[in-house]
């Protein structure tokens, strides 16, 4: 199916995704996209076979997490956290950085910028 | 008195065919919490889409897994389809469907062999293996290769399967087919199965649900999902319905597997038998217009996801996969609190885990 996602503003994210949720919506996955200074998160839901999209923009400081609406977002927000750099507010369960990569792995491999490093001894590398 | 610990579980277990790492918090021999750890095989196959020809990332997106490359070919191969306003032959329609469900038969048969062997039935796992070895046969003599296929392009398929190996194929699932009864009865009745299954690591429908489980994760939950009824492919032509248990144990797992077993056998009868003559590609020139496409499909382990956006070029924009047990993840974190410890292989091995997939 081609794609229409419809763009919500970070602040209206949870409100919107607890709809989702309330209306019996499955959740299908994040997906995350480098907008050259800027990050676009599509968040996909599914209802019977049918999917619905929605996306937000974000310089990747201060995402809101939906894991406390959707627990199973948790896997996908750590990835893309690690691989990404995206920062994820209230994270239901988060790694550290240590659920994809590994300690010698390198940082937000698929980002085109860099939002945070890796904290060693309560410092950044 | 209680005692309470940390095992690490994994990444190299004699159980595991892959590795998973799990840190395990238990109470004597009762799990209390599971936290898991991957990375150890992420190759990074999707940014390989922003520096491959889209035609090239057929092969590639093959390797996410061995056991269904077939089904991440041609997922990919759909999406790609989809976004050039391509329509495949009918013809190719088919026999993608007659590979997709010759590797469903493969990789449930490849599951239940490690599975039987996660709890020491070390002849179950040698019986499936070894009925396992004519579906890869057919695979070889059908493609040239036995597990990474290749024959999905972009357009349709690059092989085709003559009257002659129809036949031949006929007659070899009918063998399949005697040996998996014979099997059949040892692994839905057998004491030991039943007793390491039955009742062990139970997902509710509603958990299933709320947890975005999917494949025979969900629909041994009771979930009425199966992405092959959407008729994609030759699945529009064929009859068939999803097979769904309730119970939402091991046990259901095994019985939504074993029974799409004899489901594959039978549809691959069905697309043999109505398969029309024809062309099994066509040409497709140029680059995929820029856009943003979803494909989906029904794989062994359940719903794959592929996000595609392109620019107009031959490079990817994104290639994003969701694969089924990616979304399997938090029900395994789900049902492993409150199991035993000696339940622990049986459980990680109940999503039918792969591990490749997994990270990419």
């Amino acid at each position: 199916m081609i794609v229409n996602s419809r763009e919500v503003e970070i602040s209206n994210l949870k409100s919107e995704v607890k709809k989702y949720h309330d209306g019996g919506y499955r959740f299908v996955t994040e997906t995350c996209l480098n907008l050259e200074d800027k990050f676009k998160i599509i968040y996909t839901f599914a209802i019977g076979y049918d999917l619905e999209n929605i996306h937000i923009i974000t310089d990747g400081k201060n995402v809101p997490s939906v894991s406390d609406i959707y627990t199973c977002a948790l896997a996908v927000e750590n990835e893309i956290k690690e691989l990404f750099g995206v920062e994820f507010d209230g994270l239901a369960v988060d790694f550290g950085g240590n659920f994809m990569l590994g300690e010698s792995s390198p940082i937000s491999p698929q980002a085109d910028i860099e939002i945070i490093r890796r904290e060693k001894g309560g410092k950044n590398e | 008195m209680s005692e309470k610990g940390t095992i690490p579980f994994g990444p190299q277990h004699p159980v595991l065919p892959e590795p998973i790492h799990l840190k395990l918090v238990v109470e004597d021999e009762k799990v209390i919490e599971a936290y898991p750890a991957f990375g150890f095989v992420h190759r990074g196959l999707e940014t390989l889409a922003q520096k491959k020809d889209f035609n090239q990332m057929v092969y590639v997106v093959e390797r996410v897994c061995g056991i269904c490359s077939c089904m991440h070919g041609q997922d990919y191969c759909e999406a790609i389809e989809e976004l050039m306003g391509v329509q495949v032959p009918v013809r190719a329609e088919y026999l993608r469907t007659i590979w997709a469900e010759l590797h469903r038969i493969h990789s449930h048969l490849l599951w239940l062999g490690l599975f039987a062997d996660a709890f020491g039935f070390e002849n179950l796992f040698m019986q499936t293996w070894k009925i396992r070895e004519k579906i890869m046969d057919i695979l070889e003599a059908t493609s040239g290769n036995r597990v990474i296929i290749s024959v999905n392009i972009v357009g349709g398929v690059r092989k085709d399967i003559n009257s002659e190996q129809a036949k031949w194929i006929l007659k070899e699932l009918d063998d399949v087919e005697e040996q998996l009864k014979d099997i059949n009865d040892v692994v839905m009745n057998n004491y030991t199965v039943k007793e390491r299954t039955v009742g062990i690591g139970v997902l509710t429908k509603e958990e299933a649900y709320e947890l975005g489980a999917t494949g025979p994760m969900a629909k041994g939950s009771g979930v009425d999902l199966d992405l092959r009824t959407t008729g994609y492919a030759a699945y529009k032509y064929l009859d068939f319905e999803p097979i769904v248990e309730k119970d939402g144990d091991s046990y259901a797992r095994n019985l939504v597997r074993m029974r799409e077993i004899f489901q594959s056998i039978d549809l691959i009868r069905q697309a043999l038998s109505k398969m029309p003559e024809g062309d099994i590609n066509v040409p497709v020139k140029g680059n995929p217009p820029a856009g943003e496409v979803i494909s989906r499909l029904e794989q062994s382990r359940g719903e794959v996801v592929y996000y595609i956006k392109s620019n107009g070029t031959k490079f990817l924009d994104r290639l994003r996969i969701r694969t089924p047990t990616f979304a399997n993840i938090p029900a395994l974190l789900k049902i492993l609190p409150g199991s035993q410890l000696q339940d622990v292989p049986v459980l990680i091995l109940t999503i039918d885990p792969c591990i490749s997939c997994t990270e990419r």
